[in-house]
């Protein structure tokens, strides 16, 4: 160890050369790989930055055909990081308290500078989020992505789409106007009914678990203060920590399984590589072989060149990765200057908000629940939760993954549970709008036997026979579990549309807003 | 992965012409801006004043944060405004403070907006819209409420004679009269437009005597005689309702005239066959039924409607078709427009208010004739010859 | 075949928890229950042993003329009463669908959210509503009336002036 010697006189020009040189210094520190200009320096600029080692550093070209990913859960998360930004920026001047709240909103619209903008962002990126988190799911289960080894990660994505929803409906109570109310006493009245059956059966008095649901989830016996700053608490903090640890598990399961789902011959399906695409391979190979080290598995040593049809993820990986993130971006910021997050009239507990409509994505929820609190807001759902649980552990098979509508059936099932899953769901409900249910032909029927078919486990139902229908005809568990996804993508479908569009005051139907009565 | 880079390209470019789009929209083309904007060139703007940025009138104490004076930048406390602009006008003088008292506790309106639509309120789900300009002194009613107001035939009985006595000549009453000024004493008698709240001596005629008979010659010889004792009951009567807002007692006491406490409650006085009326005038326009209203869609114009023909507006309505006269119309409208109230603390109760909240007392003026066209009329017809409504 | 005592014992015999084992074993049980019986501690912080909505129990002063079938709403509470022949009775104005406020009606009852219906005694007619509208305990108190919005009372339950 020798430090230099430093000249008298020389110190200032030292001193002078260390300051021009600073910013590049500064730079080398932070990226020590240098310049990621050859195949390793790429590699180590990937692995040796905590942000970008979750992504591999080399990425197959599969990977990066648009059609494999279609970018959904980039999208998913770059929209979760705009919700993040503005939604820290809106903290700023949101007070959660009651009437206190919808005055801090009215503030934020009209005289924080850039809020207005700030807040449709900020609403129109949650909006995109559940779109894009319910087609990535779309996408992972028709390429037939979650097989094994990604069953756990499949799992995760639940999780994940569940907590995605969460966010989205603590985030609808804060402005504290009318349509937050009302949609927050509904939904705390669904976390309530289980006791539909607990009445039924007599036993509510010391067995009540949607009572105490309710309770946990409004603090109160009415919607208040205490439930303004439980579904705050929510929404700031425990949601997005959970959804942000599980995200990350998600991400790491992603490369821990291998990565990408691709199918098996991918390689020879790919086309050949264009002359860009070819980088100078390991230009400084290594000495050793990774193998004989215990590195990667594999029969052969690989050095000198790279593994076949991989591309080095810096740059390729990233210049598709911002792509969707700005893409993502722009379709927000393009919606937000087009319309404005809603904000109607002051919560008033008196007057029910008529029709009281939650967010779209739950109003196939609240058609199903116009039939049976229970059945529709707790039982329906957790059986569809249950069976995309399951759908991982009961196909095992193995053809077609990683192909779109990959398996037995192809996109002619697909096409055709399409028109069975909407059919259904439009007849039934054809039928209910036009001659009512049990109740309106027998009046005095036992609630119980209305908890049990209504038009909700009705369809349910027909989708669980379609389905058990498929695997028999094709003799193939890919077919009944692609069938039943289907049926229930489209079921999810004509209810949100029908409860968006069609329903109104009293829930009833109407073609029209249009031909609504006025009170 | 030229593709992507593209795609990044193009999408990036996108977002910054949004975000210029918008920032531009956000810092130029707001309507406060061009206004305040055009304030400052107008000829005559006072010197240095009237900067564009957003101003406001917060009162913790009355819960409001009225951002209309960015736009109506004359009320604006500090500043002068110009004359003879609508807009930007100073406001008229008046007994509450607009720097003090914010705009939308008379007014109405939506005060934390900032664009004009929102501001007057004519937007969906803002339940309180301005009072139309015509109605303006309805306003009144977020707080007060006039007592002791008689029907319309005693009211304007007594409004003659104090004109026929010639009152005038010395006092200002809701901004006539005083017009004798004589050159050297400089003689003008007490503006009376609010004795009727602020009270009045009632030994005021005994006083009025004595110094007619001491005066040798002048107004107080010249203009002052003996009043009679009934004249002198009318004169009551016309004080006693002097509380700043003359209208607003035309109107009530056109309300007093026509019956409708026979059905209708206000403050807990009248009967139950219609609706409680006592805080009518807070009715979300956006929940009424315009489709046989002609004309924009105000609470105002909707209640007109409804005046001349209940049924047809509100099917099913039990009010019969009162046939009753524009004029009455346009009053009855105010004074519904008027029952309104709003969250005060303590130091803002005014004392009309109070009374009739603690002490009990009686919205109107309780002289047997008043009672009666109040309440009975309705059903007995004003004559107590009764009455037959068209279809009933 | 028989031990001898003090020989030692086969590897195919189970083998004793070594002292180590056991401590270990102990100290992670012991740190499991204290943790869970702390988190049972926690769950219990959600629920307030009182919640902060306003008595359930208040009297109200009906109006002379209430007239038979007629609902008399106090403000700022969801109960309808009634007042007929043989007494007056208290209905819960909350839907026992999903808890919005109904409308009383001259025919019944009428629910703006997912449209229930009910009879004048509160029995569902049409709707989700899983059941009736609750009957409410109503006892007389000078000239005013007590309702007690916890206390549910069979239907059909008046009480007389």
């Amino acid at each position: 160890m020798s430090t230099p010697v430093i000249e008298k006189n020389q110190a200032m020009q030292v001193f002078k050369d260390n300051l021009r040189a600073a910013p590049r210094r500064l730079l080398d520190a932070t990226f020590r790989s240098g310049k990621p200009n050859t195949d390793r320096k790429r590699s180590t600029f990937v692995f040796s930055n905590l942000f970008l080692h979750l992504h591999s550093v080399r990425t197959h070209r599969w990977t990066l055909k648009w059609s494999t990913t279609a970018g959904l859960g980039i999208a998913t998360t770059a929209a979760f990081l705009i919700t993040l930004v503005t939604g820290v920026l809106l903290m700023f001047y949101y007070k959660p308290y009651p009437d206190v709240a919808y005055d801090s909103i009215k503030d934020i619209h009209f005289v924080v500078p850039t809020g207005r903008f700030i807040r449709n962002i900020h609403r129109w990126a949650a909006n995109v989020m559940v779109v894009a988190v319910i087609l990535h799911m779309a996408r992972v289960f028709y390429t037939a992505a979650y097989r094994k080894p990604r069953e756990f990660n499949w799992l995760i994505g639940m999780g994940l789409f569940v907590i995605t929803l969460g966010l989205s409906f603590t985030g609808y109570l804060l402005p504290w106007d009318q349509l937050a109310y009302w949609a927050i006493t509904i939904g705390a009245n669904i976390a309530q009914s289980p006791r539909e059956v607990t009445d039924a059966l007599g036993i509510t008095d010391w067995f009540d678990p949607g009572g105490f649901q309710r309770l946990l989830l409004l603090g109160s016996d009415v919607v208040g203060v205490e439930a303004l700053i439980r579904f705050y608490l929510l929404h700031i903090m425990l949601l997005p920590l959970a959804l942000a640890a599980l995200m990350g598990v998600h991400f790491w399961r992603i490369r821990k399984d291998g990565g990408m789902v691709r199918p098996a011959d991918a390689d020879s399906r790919l086309e050949p590589r264009s002359s860009e695409e070819i980088y100078p391979v390991f230009t400084d190979a290594p000495a050793k072989t990774y193998q004989l080290a215990a590195i990667v598995r594999g029969k052969t040593s690989a050095v000198g060149r790279g593994p076949e049809n991989t591309l080095p993820s810096m740059p390729h990986l990233f210049y598709a990765e911002l792509a969707v993130l700005m893409l993502t971006t722009l379709i927000c910021v393009g919606l937000s200057l087009i319309s404005d997050a809603p904000l109607k009239e002051l919560a008033n507990p008196a007057v029910p908000e008529n029709p009281a409509k939650a967010p779209w994505y739950f109003l196939g929820l609240q058609e199903m629940v116009a039939f049976s609190a229970v059945m529709g807001g707790i039982g329906i759902p957790s059986l569809v939760i249950i069976g995309l649980g399951l759908i991982p552990f009961l196909d095992r098979e193995e053809a077609g993954t990683g192909e779109w509508f990959g398996g037995t059936g192809g996109w002619p099932l697909v096409r055709k549970s399409i028109f069975v899953g909407l059919a259904s769901a439009i007849l039934i409900e054809a039928f209910v709008i036009r001659f009512g249910w049990i109740r309106e032909w027998f009046p005095h029927v036992p609630q119980l036997v209305i908890t049990l078919i209504n038009p909700g486990t009705l369809l349910t139902l027909i989708y669980g026979l379609y389905s058990v229908w498929l695997v028999r005809r094709y003799n193939s568990t890919r077919a009944g579990a692609m069938g039943l996804f289907t049926v229930f993508l489209c079921g999810f479908v004509v209810l949100t549309i029908i409860g968006t569009y069609f329903r109104g005051p009293n829930w009833v139907f109407y073609w029209s807003p249009a031909d609504w009565p006025k009170h | 992965m030229n593709r992507n880079k593209h795609l990044l390209l193009w999408s990036s470019v996108g977002v910054f012409i949004l975000l210029v789009m918008a920032a531009a929209n956000e810092n130029l083309g707001r309507e406060w801006r061009q206004i305040q904007g055009t304030a400052r060139s107008t000829e005559g703007a006072p010197e240095g004043a009237m900067d564009v940025h957003l101003r406001q009138v917060i009162n913790p104490g009355l819960n409001i944060s009225d951002r209309c004076v960015s736009c109506h930048v004359g009320m604006a406390p500090g500043e002068q405004g110009i004359t003879g602009d609508r807009v930007l006008a100073a406001h008229k003088a008046v007994v509450h403070q607009p720097a003090e008292f914010g705009c939308t506790v008379c007014h109405g309106g939506q005060g934390r907006a900032t664009d004009k639509a929102d501001a007057h309120g004519d937007v969906h789900f803002w339940p309180q819209p301005m009072i139309p300009i015509k109605y303006a002194y309805a306003g009144c009613g977020t707080c007060h409420t006039p007592l002791k107001v008689p029907n319309s035939g005693i009211l304007e009985k007594a409004r003659g004679v104090f004109e026929r006595l010639d009152c005038l000549a010395c006092h200002r009453v809701d901004g006539r009269g005083a017009t004798i000024r004589p050159g050297g004493g400089g003689l003008e008698g007490p503006d009376l437009s609010s004795a009727g709240f602020k009270g009045f001596d009632s030994g005021w005629y005994e006083k009025h005597l004595k110094q007619s008979g001491e005066a040798q010659n002048g107004p107080w010889k010249a203009s002052f005689g003996a009043i009679s004792e009934e004249d002198r009951g009318a004169l009551t009567t016309y004080l006693s309702t002097r509380v700043g807002s003359s209208k607003l007692v035309e109107a009530k006491a056109a309300f007093n005239s026509s019956g409708c406490l026979g059905c209708h409650k206000v403050s807990g006085v009248g009967g139950d066959a219609g609706p409680d009326l006592s805080r009518a005038g807070e009715k979300d326009p956006g929940i009424l039924d315009f489709t046989h209203v002609p004309g924009s869609r105000t609470f105002a114009l909707w209640l007109g409607e409804h005046f001349r023909s209940p049924a047809a507006i509100v099917p099913g309505s039990a009010m019969p078709m009162m046939g009753l006269t524009e004029n009455q119309i346009d009053l009855l409208t105010m004074y519904v427009l008027s029952l309104r109230r709003r969250e005060l603390p303590g130091a803002y109760l005014p004392k009309d208010r109070v009374q009739v909240l603690r002490f009990g007392a009686r919205e109107f003026s309780t002289d047997g004739a008043t009672i009666f066209s109040a309440i009975c009329s309705g059903c007995h017809g004003a004559d107590g010859k009764g009455r037959r409504y068209a279809g009933s | 075949m028989t031990v001898k005592a003090g020989e030692p014992k086969s590897r195919l015999d189970p083998e004793p928890i070594a002292r180590r084992d056991f401590l270990g074993m102990s100290s992670l049980i012991a740190m499991a229950g204290t943790l869970l019986f702390s988190v049972l501690g926690m769950l219990r912080l959600p629920k307030a042993a009182v919640l902060s909505s306003p008595s359930k129990k208040f009297s109200v002063k009906l109006p002379e003329a209430l007239s038979a079938g007629e609902a008399f709403v106090p403000p700022g509470r969801a109960v309808a009463l009634f007042r007929d022949g043989e007494g007056v009775f208290a209905i819960s104005t909350i839907c026992t669908h999903l808890g919005c406020v109904v409308k009383p009606m001259p025919d019944g009852f009428e629910c703006p959210c997912h449209g229930s219906r009910f009879g004048v005694d509160g029995a569902v007619s049409r709707g989700p509503a899983p059941r009736a509208l609750d009957w409410l305990k109503v006892s007389s108190k000078g000239d005013s009336w007590v309702v007690d919005e916890e206390k549910k009372v069979p239907p059909g339950t008046k009480e007389k002036a």
